[in-house]
């Protein structure tokens, strides 16, 4: 375990992360520069174009380094800035080794004119968090610096940009992790989610949200009614996945869905799938304890399965027999080779199925069957413009997620590892949150 | 008179007793009629997929004729008119019929799709509401081209195929052709088309590819040839139809379209596929399935008698309605190579 201020780190590192964090303040005072592809600055985005080896959060392959015996000329700070009293800000960061991180003091970060200084209140952990605490990687995004970790987060503003008007010091508000670019065809034809510059709490390189505070813009920052927890705030991320998913598979009024995996993933589906009005949701497990939970919250029929793939034929009749009426939507929540069989299977003509989840690389599945059926299979990645949704869904009482927080955890080194190993271990365990 | 298949690899002409003429049937003289691959799979193997030749069955769908008799209460049509038939009679009355999918309807009955009759016959009886009238300047045979030329129309609508999505084609053979044909009619921009066969390229360019790629069976080029397409592409590619449907054309689809991009499964080979379809998924590729067509020969029509489709070219072999020649007919159809379509003249 390390405890060690940031520039005994940076010794042990390399030089460029020193004079980095004063670049970065630097930048952060709102100093016009050329923007290199993918930088954002005051966000730890990996620059371009540098030579290797030299990470400078913040930099862009346009600016100098500044050396730390330069100091910052006055007439660069002429650009607004908010001041405050400087207070060391604590992070959790992975280390270099797997399944070693630690509790370290970083400098605060300033903010931006468009953004805000966010102090962290619930911070939940996702699967992919726990990914990265055990292998350092997922799917091809692969930790290579030390990192903050986390993203499912909401917290309270403390201070404002000079261009943000719609939030001010003290409000309550839930964090969209994700920064895109808003210049490529994808942002601006409004699939912002695909962009290829996305910056993403916690997807290496950039740092995650498992701190006291972080800056993040503004516009992404999503205020919370009066009756909302910071906890449901914090809840809105996994829960904007399912959103986004019953949009993509066109989930309503009529449509029958079946979720496959009672997973926080296909809990939070199964929310938005009521929310979105399907008559009926039938849900599948290999864990009765996590059906239990489905029931609780208000699928219309549970069906246990195995892992076997040669119960798949059955299953599909059991599932069939359960749904009543013909399943229109699959949410694959699972993303395994019999769980994706299954559906596309179960799903009637014309159908579609969902792949949210993403278990295998590779699959075999009967595909050309269901595609001579016209089951379409249908994407995600992450969400977009989910927040304002969902925020309504805990609002009008659609959408209760409070059942899913089963675990509370302080922000100590102790309980960050405590929650973590939590999390890893499932079960009973669906949605572990930090209050910080 | 019919071709009817009576065990695997014999056909044999026949008489044919036709059903009754109802009120709302025509009856019609076939004049041409187009093999197809799955009749050649008929012939060959007595199934196609779930479809199993289980008692004699007259094969082939493909096909157009002249109306010789109509029923009390048809009205838009008369003896003497040119049709174009669309195979497959649905039910009207189940939900997917009712919401205007018919072509998934599960009481479908089709041309040459067991246990229903096919019209490779001098005469059919057929619903007068599935026949449509040949405009003046479309021939018999390219009435018959309507067929499989409904398939790229419905495959272009359902991936939304329009003057702004560049299109990838797996496969150049029959289907990937007309596909290439039904994509530059719907105003897509670009097409790269890839194909193991090196004269099937010459004649997709002579059709109007913009770029052609020769592609190997070898799943260990697959991502050589990912990289090869989207150079030829120039920039990302929005649709890909695998009208090939092995795991290879699949797996090079899935991984060459563009994120949020929709790859068209068109082509019927595997029943079980190995494919990265999770890094598809986590880009938001969709893929779209294809089951024939609906709704597509009026708008079949309209191209042909525009021009801005010319099936003409894809019409390489004829036969006459003999027993020597229907043999010979599948014999070269079944031999693929430079046999594109093979039509006969009733």
């Amino acid at each position: 375990m390390l405890w060690a201020k940031p520039f005994t780190i940076a010794a042990s590192q390399n030089w460029s992360w020193t004079c980095g964090s004063w670049t970065w303040m630097w930048a952060c005072r709102g100093v016009k520069r050329p923007r290199s592809i993918g930088s954002v600055a005051g966000r730890g985005g990996r620059p371009r174009g540098r030579e290797s080896g030299s990470w400078c959060p913040g930099l862009g392959s346009g600016p100098r380094i500044r050396s730390s015996s330069r100091p910052i000329r006055r007439s660069r700070l002429r650009r607004p800035r908010i001041h405050s009293r400087r207070r060391p800000v604590r992070r959790v960061r992975l280390g270099r080794s797997r399944r070693d991180f630690s509790v370290t003091m970083e400098r605060r970060i300033r903010s931006r004119p468009h953004d805000v200084r966010v102090r962290m209140k619930a911070v939940g952990i996702c699967g992919s968090d726990v990914h990265y605490l055990k292998t350092l990687r997922c799917a091809h995004f692969v930790v290579e610096e030390p990192m903050v970790i986390g993203h499912e987060c909401a917290g309270i503003v403390e201070e404002i940009g000079s261009e943000v008007t719609h939030l001010v010091p003290g409000d309550r508000v839930a964090l969209e992790p994700g920064i895109s670019c808003w210049r490529c065809s994808y942002c601006k034809q409004g699939s912002y989610n695909l962009c290829p510059e996305m910056k993403f709490f916690a997807t290496p390189p950039v740092h995650g949200s498992l701190a006291n505070q972080v800056v993040h813009p503004a516009d992404l920052c999503f205020k919370l009614p009066e009756d909302i927890t910071l906890e449901e705030g914090a809840m809105c991320e996994p829960l904007s996945v399912g959103v986004h998913a019953c949009r993509r598979a066109n989930v309503g009024p009529e449509t029958n869905v079946l979720i496959m995996g009672a997973g926080p993933i296909g809990l939070v589906a199964l929310l938005a799938a009521r929310a979105f009005g399907a008559p009926r949701v039938v849900i599948v497990d290999v864990d009765e304890f996590r059906l239990s939970v489905a029931k609780d919250l208000g699928a219309s029929e549970t069906v246990k399965v195995s892992t076997n793939e040669e119960d798949v034929a059955g299953e599909v009749e059991l599932i069939k027999k359960a749904m009543g009426e013909s399943v229109d939507i699959t949410l694959d929540c699972a993303g395994f080779n019999k769980t994706m069989t299954t559906a596309l299977n179960a799903t009637r003509p014309g159908g579609k199925v969902c792949l949210v989840g993403m278990g295998h690389n590779e699959m075999t599945v009967p595909l050309t069957p269901a595609a001579a059926r016209e089951v379409d299979v249908v994407g995600v990645f992450r969400y977009k413009n989910t927040w304002p949704l969902c925020i309504e869904f805990l609002r009008s009482g659609k959408i209760d997620v409070k059942p899913l927080i089963t675990h509370r955890f302080g922000f100590s080194q102790k309980e960050v590892e405590d929650a973590f190993e939590t999390s890893a271990r499932g079960g009973s365990a669906i949605k572990v949150m930090f209050n910080l | 008179m019919a071709a009817w298949l009576l065990g695997v690899q014999t056909l044999r002409i026949q008489p044919y007793q036709l059903p009754p003429l109802g009120p709302h049937d025509v009856k019609v003289s076939i004049k041409a009629l187009g093999i197809c691959g799955s009749d050649v799979h008929h012939f060959k193997t007595m199934r196609c997929a779930n479809f199993i030749v289980k008692k004699p069955m007259v094969i082939g769908h493909e096909c157009a004729g002249i109306i010789e008799a109509i029923g009390s209460e048809v009205k838009n049509l008369a003896p003497g008119d040119r049709v174009a038939l669309e195979p497959g009679i649905s039910c009207s009355r189940c939900n997917l019929c009712k919401n205007g999918r018919y072509n998934l309807c599960r009481e479908m009955r089709f041309f040459g799709s067991p246990p229903t009759n096919g019209s490779l016959a001098n005469k059919v009886v057929h619903p007068a509401s599935l026949c449509y009238k040949l405009p003046e300047n479309v021939s018999l045979e390219e009435g018959a081209m309507c067929e499989p030329l409904s398939v790229g129309v419905h495959a272009c609508r359902r991936a939304q195929v329009g003057p702004e999505t560049t299109v990838l084609i797996l496969g150049a053979g029959p289907i990937g052709l007309i596909t290439l044909l039904a994509a530059r009619a719907f105003g897509a921009p670009r097409v790269v088309m890839t194909d193991v066969d090196e004269s099937r390229l010459a004649i997709a360019k002579s059709l109007g590819a913009d770029e052609l790629i020769q592609v190997s069976t070898e799943m260990k080029d697959a991502s050589e040839e990912v990289v090869n397409v989207q150079t030829a592409m120039g920039s990302g590619i929005d649709v890909t139809f695998d009208c090939v449907g092995y795991n290879k054309t699949m797996t090079t689809a899935l991984n060459a379209t563009r994120s949020g991009g929709k790859v068209c499964l068109i082509g019927l080979a595997l029943s079980e596929m190995t494919i990265p379809l999770t890094p598809a998924a986590a880009r938001e590729v969709d893929v779209i399935g294809i089951f024939r067509y609906r709704n597509t020969w009026p708008l079949c029509l309209d191209f042909l008698k525009t021009g801005k489709i010319d099936v003409k070219p894809l019409i390489t072999h004829r036969f006459k309605f003999t027993q020597e020649d229907v043999d010979a007919a599948f014999e070269t159809s079944a031999r693929g190579g430079n046999a594109i379509k093979c039509m006969f003249n009733l």
